[in-house]
């Protein structure tokens, strides 16, 4: 599944022309980019460095400065190395790349196997008019191969050049509705109003876990605004001046709150400001941002999954995302990564009609069915032992029969959450589609066609024997779906139509609707 | 997949009596010799772990109290986890049908995993120098955005594994014309 890459192979002739370069502006972002990917990868290592450089009071700040700076200089030097090495030609339908600072690595890419196209464009870069182009293969994220900093006009083309190269090698035109050179025809489906963008930021988690990331951290912070803010007397100013201390308290939790709320709102804008979710006949694009503007495509032959996400607070503010999963790594990222094909800001009924555009035959609203109830005392005795673990410790230790009481009290707290989870546990399939719903305050339904199931599992352990249920698991191309304790005969029919779904290469993949011709 | 297989197959409404029944599919165990197999493999890691650790009691870099059981530990580890692999080798099971290849392992907890065969991008078997003593071979079996092996068959005979694997590929390169709407996308 790797795409064919042949590491030094210089030995077909040149042709006379062809080879290209990046713009000259691009040496700038490999700069960034490099020192941005250096830091991200050697966090503590720097640390350490940082660390050091605090502890031995012999280094001064001028020595720091001047380390820097030679880095700054080396990385410079490499950067500009690296840009005077890259070049990339399309012939015949090959991408050819060649790059690397001492040994030249070439890599080559056959258009029929790219998988995804997309454009970045840093805010540093839009005066210039480049943009970043990277084409990602299925399988493998080592094989992504990245344009760093090339003019908008030249990717348009190139982008257009592989399309066409596509077509040619017998891919047939399973992608792109018009004729190769032709301007895509697009047909905008979505649009984000600035409300809906500041009710996703609202609604993503983004806040929340940040704000759960932080609480270990509070104890600390508390301390050091008392020892550091004490004798200004902000505190007993803000306690005087509401009336009483507990207000005070729950003044500064909501004043932090609030900042939390502010900052996944500024996110949201930053990451799907006019966001817009375009389709050409069996292509999407979407395009957003608003410092760096960036556009992503998805092919319908490649999307795998639909996800329709409705966080808890979404669920407050009624407005929920699409997640649509797609082969190979990139797709296994976390939301938070910015690479998935996520629609955001949508109300219900953008939800469905959106995921219609899809599939159309796909029903989000399919009634969904229970799992066997002995899945909730399942979980409470996976989590009771779990969280019972320093109870157990404490009450063997220090504390005695208090931790005693700790291990009963666990069950009694999780019990609610537990069955709270086992009441939105739910699944379904027609004939088509499976449909798998989980979360606890939140909402997380996974659909897909049947027949992208690429592996079938099915296990039961010995509990799950004497009970009759069994645990599925669908592996897509994105990742398995596990639904868990069906009801043995339920489980075997959803095996058993899966594998038929797979197997029988049923003329109509997709449920018949009128109107729409999915093949 | 071809034409013609495509001709072959009706479009009936599909009722859950009416499906082919994974769980009805005559499994065949793996090859008995993967027990012993499998038990010789115990045998001679907590073997060596034993001997080593007797060794160092014998040198006194264990403590005296504790040290002494330490060997005896291991060997009646080595032995429980030796039975457990003898039984757990022999509920190995597989089977082939026209369309799937079915695996089901696992002692407490059964497992059963099916592989459509059209899903299959890539086979192939592989033998440790204590497999080959026993003559036996595991086959594996990749799928198209998986990172990893999807299905391991470990304890196959030379000649049926080698059997399973042309077969595997005859399919594979049976369907290996391009298609432009499923995962299955690609091969070269």
């Amino acid at each position: 599944m790797t795409p064919r890459m042949d590491k030094n192979s210089d030995t077909q002739p040149m042709a006379s022309s062809g080879w290209q370069r990046l713009s000259p502006w691009s040496v700038v972002f490999i700069l960034v980019a490099g020192i941005v990917r250096f830091v991200r990868e050697n966090i503590p290592l720097i640390l350490g460095a940082g660390v050091g450089a605090a502890v031995f009071e012999q280094i001064g700040a001028v020595e720091i400065a001047l380390v820097c700076g030679l880095l700054l200089a080396l990385a410079g030097i490499i950067s500009i190395v690296y840009y005077r090495r890259f070049r990339f030609r399309l012939d015949d339908g090959v991408l050819r790349v060649q790059r690397g600072l001492v040994e030249r690595q070439e890599l080559k890419l056959q258009a029929g196997r790219i998988q995804h196209i997309s454009t970045r464009q840093p805010l540093y870069m839009r005066p210039l008019g480049l943009v970043r182009l990277s084409v990602d293969t299925p399988g493998s994220t080592a094989a992504e191969i990245e344009l760093p900093g090339i003019r908008r006009d030249a990717a348009e083309s190139l982008r257009t050049r592989l399309s066409e190269a596509r077509q040619s090698e017998g891919h047939g035109d399973p992608e792109a509705g018009h004729e190769p050179g032709e301007p895509d025809e697009n047909l905008e489906l979505f649009r984000v109003t600035p409300r809906n963008l500041t009710l996703h930021g609202l609604a993503s988690n983004y806040a929340y876990v940040m704000a759960a990331a932080l609480s270990p951290f509070l104890h600390r912070i508390e301390r050091f605004l008392a020892e550091h803010f004490a004798d200004l007397g902000l505190w007993e100013r803000l306690a005087t001046s509401v009336g009483s201390p507990g207000l005070a308290a729950a003044l500064l939790v909501a004043g932090l709150l609030l900042f939390l709320v502010t900052i996944s709102v500024i996110v949201s804008w930053l990451r799907f400001y006019n966001f817009t979710l375009a389709r050409d006949n069996r292509r999407f694009t979407q395009r957003s941002g608003l410092l760096n503007r960036q556009e992503q495509l998805l092919s319908l032959s490649k999307l795998q999954a639909v996800e329709w996400v409705q966080t808890a607070m979404g669920r407050i503010v009624r407005r929920s995302h699409l997640v649509c999963r797609q082969i190979g790594a990139a797709a296994m990222a976390p939301e938070s990564a910015g690479r998935t094909f996520l629609v955001p800001g949508l109300d219900g009924k953008a939800a469905r009609r959106l995921s219609r555009e899809f599939w159309p035959g796909i029903n989000p609203d399919i009634v969904l069915r229970r799992v066997d109830p002995f899945y909730r005392r399942a979980l409470l005795i996976r989590f009771s032992l779990l969280f019972s673990l320093p109870f157990g410790f404490l009450a063997a230790t220090a504390a005695g029969p208090p931790g005693a009481l700790g291990i009963v009290a666990v069950p009694l707290v999780i019990w609610p959450f537990v069955t709270r989870h086992w009441r939105v546990v739910g699944w379904a399939t027609d004939r088509y589609y499976v449909y798998f719903r989980s979360g606890l305050v939140g909402r997380r339904i996974i659909m897909f066609p049947s027949n992208k199931v690429q592996r079938v599992e099915l296990t039961q352990s010995w509990l799950q024997r004497r009970r009759s249920v069994a645990t599925v698991r669908l592996v897509l191309s994105s990742g398995p779906v596990i639904i868990p304790f069906l009801r043995i005969a339920d489980a075997r029919f959803l095996v058993n139509l899966t594998l038929y779904r797979i197997e029988s290469k049923d003329t109509n993949k997709y449920a018949p609707v009128s109107n729409h011709s999915a093949d | 997949m071809s034409e013609e297989l495509e001709n072959t197959f009706h479009n009936d409404p599909v009722v859950p009596e009416s499906l082919p029944a994974h769980e009805n599919v005559p499994l065949s165990p793996v090859s008995e010799r993967f027990a012993t197999y499998s038990v010789v493999k115990q045998a001679i890691v907590w073997g060596t772990a034993t001997f080593i650790l007797a060794l160092s009691l014998i040198a006194g870099h264990l403590p005296e109290n504790l040290g002494a059981w330490t060997p005896a530990a291991a060997l009646s580890l080595g032995a429980v986890l030796g039975f457990v692999s003898w039984l757990d080798a022999r509920r190995r099971m597989y089977g082939l049908r026209e369309h799937d290849l079915i695996y089901a392992s696992g002692l407490l907890i059964r497992k059963t995993v099916i592989l459509p065969l059209a899903r299959v991008q890539h086979v192939e078997t592989a033998s440790g120098p204590l497999e080959r003593h026993f003559n036996l071979v595991r086959l594996t079996c990749y799928t198209a955005g998986g990172l990893g092996a999807d299905l391991v068959i470990s304890g196959l005979e030379r000649d049926p594994a080698e059997r399973l694997r042309q077969f595997l590929l005859s399919r594979i390169h049976e369907q290996d014309t391009p298609e432009t709407d499923d995962a299955a996308h690609g091969q070269e």
